[in-house]
């Protein structure tokens, strides 16, 4: 067990794999194996939390694939105690986890994208900024200032010269 | 700009003063980096649009590596239903020329899929001329006619690590042998190129991992003449190839884990494995054109604990059967003669055979259970206790999954995903 500390003093204790799914723990462990409690300075621990979820469910779900072919290579004859059914269906229930998972308000979104980033957690990385990607894909300029509270501080002239330099994106 | 649109907005920005006030535009806090992370998510034109939102936001979209997929200038007003086409192009040439001008690169991905282009093409010159300067890593070129070469400067570009190919010719590499590039992937789909050219292009690129030809190339057979195809490569890992594209195929490659044959034409292709002591999966065994002629090699071949995959096939005087064979998948399950026999035989013989899965087509009228007591008989139950799994299958989607899944190595298992 390795024990997370957020950056606001909240301690979580979690299995040394689900806490190696961000590389820089990863890193933190192999430099010193005897390594127990990391402190987390830019995670709170409502977002840790929130982070700490994921992984392990991603955890979860790659142990029990690798416990379903070993069973499938290790037992003899008779049937293996995991069911092949949750292995077989495995990938196609964590994309719909994480589909679910990523349905958070703009504000968690955006302290998920930092979180991930500074834990190096790839997978997580890449599902939040893919998410920040779909919210701001098709919407026009205006409805998209207006989602994220972006502020138009161009002159109108200004704003008439980046459409003119890159024409092909407002038409 | 129009003065509705500057009403507009000035509408826009009192009437959200307060919410201005008390949401903080956090995105915009985020670093450089990460903003041009999401940017290089977005289509051409969402990505392009980003440069207007704010001075924060302005200078992003020229940091991030272009993707640029020439569909995606197309307004989807100007999508023809009937043919599946966009009406669109002069936006979309425009459109690209203007964007490879203005971008400063690099250029990640590069894409020409519409389909109405081709190498001869003066524009089109220019742009992969650009492309490949600006260090392009992803090229996929779906031309219109075959009768044009494609340019030797691109498999020959430095930094390109993907690349697709359609509807063309290969120069002739008899003639000038060049050293190809550390391309990682290849795909080529109706290209015409010579047995020997074909061989010595996969000998040419060093460092590839993975090679797909993706539809029978277009001389093939037109004579009745046969062709061979020897693959060798010390880099490969995944091979997949329609079946009738060759005449016959020998696969001489050290560290090939995945060789799948797609059975799309009922065309015989004799498959001999040479060397391949990696191999983890062979896929789509066909019982009447090819089969026999691999048994004996596969013995050897196939190393314990790894699943395998075929539809129907010999497998008679195979040892991998008694010993390493863990999962089979029919595909296409009828229940025809030859299949069921092949699977009640593989399920009384088969040792260590712990799955069997039946893909039946949907719309099938054979009802599973009875299917299923066929298999079994009287004895209800297979005797090395094999798990049998029955699912409907929906053949279209199946077959482009599996395409595009097979040269995908973030996929432990490519079949993971089929029809699921």
């Amino acid at each position: 067990m390795i024990t997370l500390t957020s950056s606001d003093g909240v301690q979580f204790d979690v299995r040394e794999a689900v806490a190696k799914e961000s590389q820089i723990i990863r890193d933190m462990i192999q430099d010193d194996c005897v390594i127990t409690n990391i402190p987390l300075a830019n995670v709170n621990h409502k977002i840790l939390s929130i982070v700490l979820e994921y992984c392990q469910m991603h955890v979860d779900k790659t142990e029990m694939e690798v416990n379903a072919s070993k069973h499938q290579t290790t037992t003899g004859e008779g049937s293996s105690s995991v069911p092949v059914a949750l292995k077989v269906s495995s990938n196609k229930n964590l994309n719909d986890w994480d589909k679910e998972f990523i349905n958070v308000d703009l504000d968690t979104l955006y302290d998920l994208i930092l979180a991930a980033n500074y834990l190096n957690i790839s997978g997580l990385l890449n599902l939040t900024t893919q998410a920040a990607a779909d919210i701001i894909k098709g919407k026009t300029t205006e409805e998209i200032r207006a989602t994220f509270n972006i502020k138009n501080d161009f002159t109108p002239e200004e704003e008439a010269a980046i459409r003119k330099e890159n024409p092909w994106a407002f038409e | 700009m129009a003065p509705g649109g500057s009403t507009e907005k000035r509408k826009s920005n009192s009437s959200n003063a307060n919410v201005v006030d008390t949401n903080v535009d956090y995105i915009s806090l985020l670093p450089d980096a990460l903003l041009i992370t999401i940017i290089s998510l977005l289509p051409a034109k969402d990505a392009g649009r980003t440069t207007i939102l704010s001075k924060r936001w302005r200078p992003l979209w020229a940091s991030t590596p272009l993707n640029l997929i020439d569909v995606e200038l197309c307004d989807s007003r100007t999508m023809c239903r009937y043919f599946n086409i966009f009406l669109c192009t002069h936006d979309r040439m425009w459109g690209v020329t203007k964007i490879l001008e203005s971008h400063p690169g690099p250029v990640n991905r590069f894409c020409l899929v519409h389909g109405d282009l081709n190498f001869v093409d003066p524009f089109v010159d220019n742009w992969l001329d650009t492309v490949t300067k600006k260090g392009v890593k992803e090229l996929e070129l779906r031309m219109c006619h075959d009768t044009h070469p494609v340019p030797t400067y691109i498999l020959q570009c430095r930094s390109l690590k993907l690349l697709t190919l359609k509807n063309t010719r290969f120069p002739d590499l008899s003639v000038d042998s060049p050293t190809f590039s550390g391309l990682l992937e290849l795909t080529l789909s109706r290209v015409i190129i010579t047995d020997s050219d074909l061989e010595k292009l996969v000998m040419g690129f060093h460092a590839l991992r993975s090679l797909s030809i993706l539809t029978a190339l277009p001389d093939l057979g037109k004579f009745g003449g046969k062709r061979r195809f020897h693959l060798r490569s010390r880099s490969l890992r995944s091979f997949t190839i329609v079946s009738g594209t060759v005449t016959e195929l020998f696969i001489d490659a050290p560290n090939l884990e995945r060789c799948l044959i797609e059975p799309q034409f009922a065309l015989g292709m004799s498959v001999k494995i040479l060397s391949a002591p990696q191999l983890k999966l062979v896929g789509y065994l066909d019982i009447d054109s090819y089969l026999s002629k691999l048994g004996n090699n596969l013995r050897q071949l196939l190393p314990p604990k790894v699943p395998v995959f075929l539809s129907f096939g010999f497998w008679e005087n195979v040892q991998c059967l008694e010993h390493h064979l863990k999962r089979v998948i029919f595909h296409q399950y009828k229940d025809r003669k030859g299949e069921s026999d092949f699977a009640r035989y593989l399920l009384s013989n088969g040792k260590v055979l712990k799955e069997m899965k039946f893909l039946v087509p949907k719309g099938s009228n054979r009802s599973w259970a009875d299917m299923e007591n066929k298999l079994l008989g009287s004895k209800m139950a297979a005797p090395y206790g094999t798990r049998i799994i029955w699912q409907e299958f929906e053949d279209r989607e199946g077959v482009f999954y599996f395409y595009i899944n097979a040269s995908n190595w973030s996929r432990v298992d490519p079949l993971m995903d089929m029809n699921e």
